[in-house]
């Protein structure tokens, strides 16, 4: 597998086939006299903008930390979660059920998008 | 029968592109004051966006991905980050004018102003994205931008010299004012070949869950839905040449040009007039705050669809509910929509090369389009819209500058 192509950037599914991010960093372990080892996959905004630049990284780390109210750290995945790899990578985790994963997509439905009038229903779903 | 309905998605991504607030207003001004003598811009405009939309939609087809996607991976975030900057500006620039052309036909059907207008039309936007499906909104914007054909109807009902017409379609030498013409024309490029109808077309097919048989209906729709909007958009010039140029109206705002369609159409034509405007606008303004929510939620690999409740995909909702909320300010703090819409054609026109490049990559990765990678004539035009692209982002400033 070629790390930058085939495993950086790529969108993430989770078993039921919903999209969890994209693989925004990868993790190499360092060894001694022997070669480098995939540790994990980063996921999250942090990790993200480190790539573009690590002074707006820690920016963006300090401003989180101070005002907003879910955490953004990113999550680190091991590679032993594939189920099937494709254009996409489908792991074998349950994004609803853990809680590491969708924190700020389930705070704003907790606390936003949910409070909404009929945020739960579309009128034209029983066509579907 | 459903490859017919396919037809839907192709009206109301041309609706966005050239039935829209900047699309008629520089229509207006391009027949007034050069007659038939713009028509090649237009139908320049078509061609590169029938090309540019058959190939994001076979993307979508073969691969069941979109341009954004496809661009977020194959290129990695350092690059992407500056497409996708040009485009979320773009498309909010374009939006706040769509709503304020929207609020605008509200005000010339009944003498209210714009900023009494504009937030009830935003939030009456947002319902229809909220409570809407993707087909809802598909099926019913290109039902209601059938009304736009009453342009073509008053351009034939007028009797252009037809030989006249086909004349504007090859590009000559202006008999006067090059620096307006010029203008004119790169806005009326930019005004139909914006970047957002590639990543609405290619996100809305995998909405449709297009397969690699859909790939001939996608050729046809992209052709036929390209066709409409042009015909109608080419309609508006006529018009705007037969009854504002002999009257020396120069069209610079649209009151001035609304009483366009009530010479050949009679007390029907100015609700007509109106009523095409605020369905052009409305059109767009929900496919441009879709596509925001689409090209942040791709690129950042979040869940999204339209069919989809809010609940489900809180971060999709909530980005065309911040859009639209910060589309409405130029509107309120009284910045002419027109005005807002010269500008957000030149920003358009500078923005498109960084978003259209990478297609010629994008378009012959096996990975994503097997088989269906570009063959001579499709990498042929993708070079050659990329050059336009380049051309008119250079020229955009100075003709900014010294036309308007």
């Amino acid at each position: 597998m070629d790390l930058v192509r085939d495993l950086l950037d790529v969108q993430l599914m989770d078993r039921k086939q919903c999209r969890i991010g994209r693989v925004d960093g990868v993790l190499l372990e360092i060894r001694e006299n022997r070669p480098p080892r995939v540790a994990a996959m980063e996921v999250g905004p942090i990790t993200l903008v480190r790539r573009v630049s690590p002074t707006l990284a820690r920016w963006l780390r300090a401003l989180a930390a101070r005002w907003m109210p879910v955490s953004i750290r990113s999550v680190r995945l091991p590679l032993t979660l594939f189920r099937d790899v494709g254009v996409d990578i489908e792991l074998d985790v349950d994004a609803h059920a853990d809680r590491r994963l969708l924190r700020v997509e389930k705070w704003l439905t907790r606390r936003v998008v949910g409070r909404l009038p009929a945020a739960g229903n579309k009128p034209g779903e029983a066509q579907k | 029968m459903k490859d017919l309905i396919k037809i839907a998605l192709g009206i109301v991504t041309s609706v966005g592109g050239f039935l829209e607030v900047g699309s008629i207003g520089t229509g207006l001004q391009a027949g007034a004051s050069f007659r038939y003598q713009l028509l090649w811009a237009l139908a320049l405009g078509a061609v590169c966006v029938a090309f540019l939309t058959e190939m994001t939609g076979r993307l979508a087809a073969v691969s069941q991905h979109t341009v954004v996607d496809a661009m977020r991976k194959r290129f990695g975030v350092p690059f992407q980050m500056w497409p996708l900057a040009a485009q979320i500006l773009v498309d909010l620039l374009v939006l706040a004018s769509e709503v304020g052309g929207a609020a605008l036909a509200l005000q010339l059907a009944t003498g209210v102003s714009i900023q009494v207008w504009i937030v009830p039309m935003t939030f009456g936007i947002w319902l229809l994205l909220w409570f809407g499906t993707f087909s809802s909104i598909e099926h019913g914007v290109a039902v209601a931008g059938l009304v736009t054909l009453c342009f073509v109807v008053a351009a034939v009902w007028m009797r252009p010299d037809w030989h006249d017409v086909a004349r504007g379609l090859v590009p000559h030498r202006p008999d006067s004012d090059p620096a307006h013409y010029a203008y004119l024309a790169v806005g009326i490029i930019g005004a139909s070949v914006s970047p957002y109808l590639i990543s609405f077309y290619s996100s809305g097919a995998v909405e449709e869950k297009w397969r690699p048989k859909d790939l001939m209906p996608n050729r046809i729709v992209a052709a036929f839905g390209m066709g409409f909007g042009s015909v109608v958009a080419m309609a508006v010039i006529l018009v705007a040449a037969l009854v504002l140029a002999p009257r020396g109206i120069d069209a610079e705002s649209y009151q001035e040009a609304a009483g366009l369609l009530s010479v050949p159409l009679g007390r029907w034509g100015f609700t007509l007039f109106c009523l095409s405007l605020a369905i052009g606008c409305v059109g767009a303004a929900l496919e441009l705050a879709l596509d925001l929510s689409y090209i942040v939620a791709q690129s950042f690999g979040w869940d999204w669809g339209e069919d989809k409740r809010p609940i489900e995909e809180a971060r999709f909702a909530l980005t065309y509910t911040v859009a639209l909320t910060l589309a409405t300010i130029p509107s309120l703090i009284g910045i002419d929509p027109l005005r807002l819409t010269m500008f957000s054609m030149a920003v358009t026109v500078l923005a498109l090369p960084i978003i259209v490049a990478p297609l010629v990559i994008l378009m012959n990765d096996a990975q994503y389009l097997k088989s269906h990678t570009n063959g001579v004539v499709s990498n042929t035009a993708v070079v050659l819209v990329i050059a336009i692209a380049f051309v008119i982002a250079i020229l955009a400033v100075p003709v900014q500058w010294l036309g308007a």
